[in-house]
């Protein structure tokens, strides 16, 4: 007993922490373009889903989100946007696009697992599919490029990020499939008539 | 509560919003879907919006100091900027043999009375000492070519704040930053950002606009 408020406890705080500390550790993780990318972006993803606890949804806020496809729709934007070398390189410059950047990945978080949940799986795999595809183009670009796309980055830090996109994009993918792989089992055989047509 | 036709109808409207609402982010953060570099969305943003020359103080290889816009004025000719550190075992050196034959081509042509190019040093450690030593091995021609250094820290960072030139520490001691050909015009202001690979077009850019204001 106690040790399920315990638990429950620290899930309610782990939201607001981890928040605490993206807040606190902006400057080295915006410091490279890998560490701004893929460990900062991504934790904000997953600060929102533990923010969960402090938020409601209004009342009949789902009628707008059928199949979570509103939200779904959203998460292809944004992690879109925010692969845009430049966005990534204002949000350094520019406070407000920095708070736009938090703001927008934690909401996305925050209603991700929701619509996850409410999605048809041919409606899930229809985005994480063009997700991880958009990602992994991004990636080989990043690589590819002779150029750096981003003025306050390292080249070799771009070639980093672009490899390590690919490698996120594959992760993404690979977990979402091992996440639904009893959606991939064979249906039982309903029972019928015994069949007869030979053969 | 809710029928089924009420919430894809809600549901329809709420994508709706998002495709608005994504695709008016995308044109915002691409500069209208023409640029995902900073570099690009920085060149088009000088065409649409020339830069004045801000405030700064220049000390050339020679050791007199001028500012950069009474420089740039008094000169009359249009001027290609450069920035680079001395020291530089990268994009500098090449940047600085193109400008070695951009020198060439300027001579060739008979354009020194029309085109010049300005080379600036970023780098605090270099002093007239260093520009000279540099000049002499690029085989500068004062008539042509002239390199400065900005001594004063603030009017420094200024002065790149505004062309939008960003320096960042490399390893060994180097820096990376956005090479480029810089197109000044007679009343100082940025009028073009040339890639630093297409020396021929920076230079036919500057001797286009300088047939244009004669």
């Amino acid at each position: 007993m106690r040790l399920h408020e315990h638990r429950a406890r620290l899930a309610r705080w782990s939201g607001p922490a981890l928040l605490a500390v993206l807040l606190a550790t902006r400057a080295p993780l915006e410091a490279t373009m890998w560490r701004h990318m893929l460990v900062q972006l991504p934790l904000l993803v997953v600060c929102g889903i533990l923010l969960r606890p402090w938020l409601r949804l209004p009342r009949g806020a789902l009628r707008w989100d059928a199949q979570g496809l509103a939200t779904l729709a959203a998460a292809a934007f944004a992690t879109t946007y925010w692969m845009i070398p430049r966005a990534l390189e204002q949000a350094l410059d520019e406070p407000l696009a920095n708070a736009m950047k938090f703001a927008s990945l934690l909401l996305l978080g925050a209603l991700l697992p929701g619509a996850l949940r409410r999605a048809h799986i041919v409606v899930q795999l229809f985005f994480v599919a063009n997700i991880c595809a958009m990602m992994a183009l991004a990636g080989m670009l990043y690589r590819e490029l002779p150029q750096r796309l981003c003025n306050a980055y390292l080249q070799d830090d771009q070639d980093l990020t672009g490899s390590w996109l690919v490698g996120l994009a594959l992760v993404l993918g690979v977990a979402w499939c091992i996440a639904n792989a009893r959606h991939f089992a064979d249906p039982p055989e309903p029972p019928g008539p015994p069949d007869r047509s030979g053969g | 509560m809710n029928s089924p036709r009420s919430s894809s109808r809600a549901t329809l409207c709420a994508v709706l919003a998002v495709l608005l609402a994504g695709t008016g982010a995308l044109y915002y953060g691409s500069s209208g879907f023409r640029a995902i570099s900073t570099e690009g969305a920085r060149r088009i943003a000088v065409v649409e919006r020339p830069v004045p020359v801000p405030l700064a103080r220049l000390a050339g290889a020679d050791g007199h100091a001028t500012l950069l816009a009474d420089e740039l004025a008094r000169d009359g000719r249009i001027a290609l900027v450069t920035f680079i550190y001395a020291r530089c075992q990268s994009v500098c050196r090449v940047l600085g043999t193109e400008l070695q034959q951009m020198q060439e081509q300027i001579q060739a042509r008979g354009a020194a009375g029309k085109v010049r190019l300005v080379t600036i040093s970023f780098d605090p450690r270099d002093d007239a000492r260093a520009l000279g030593q540099y000049g002499r091995m690029m085989k500068s021609d004062p008539g042509v070519w002239r390199l400065y250094g900005i001594p004063d820290a603030g009017e420094r960072q200024a002065l790149l704040d505004a062309f939008g030139v960003i320096v960042v520490p490399a390893p060994l001691g180097e820096f990376e930053h956005n090479a480029a050909f810089h197109l000044v015009d007679r009343s100082g202001r940025l009028v073009r950002i040339l890639d630093y690979t297409e020396p021929d077009a920076a230079l036919a850019a500057a001797l286009a606009r300088a047939a244009e204001g004669a």
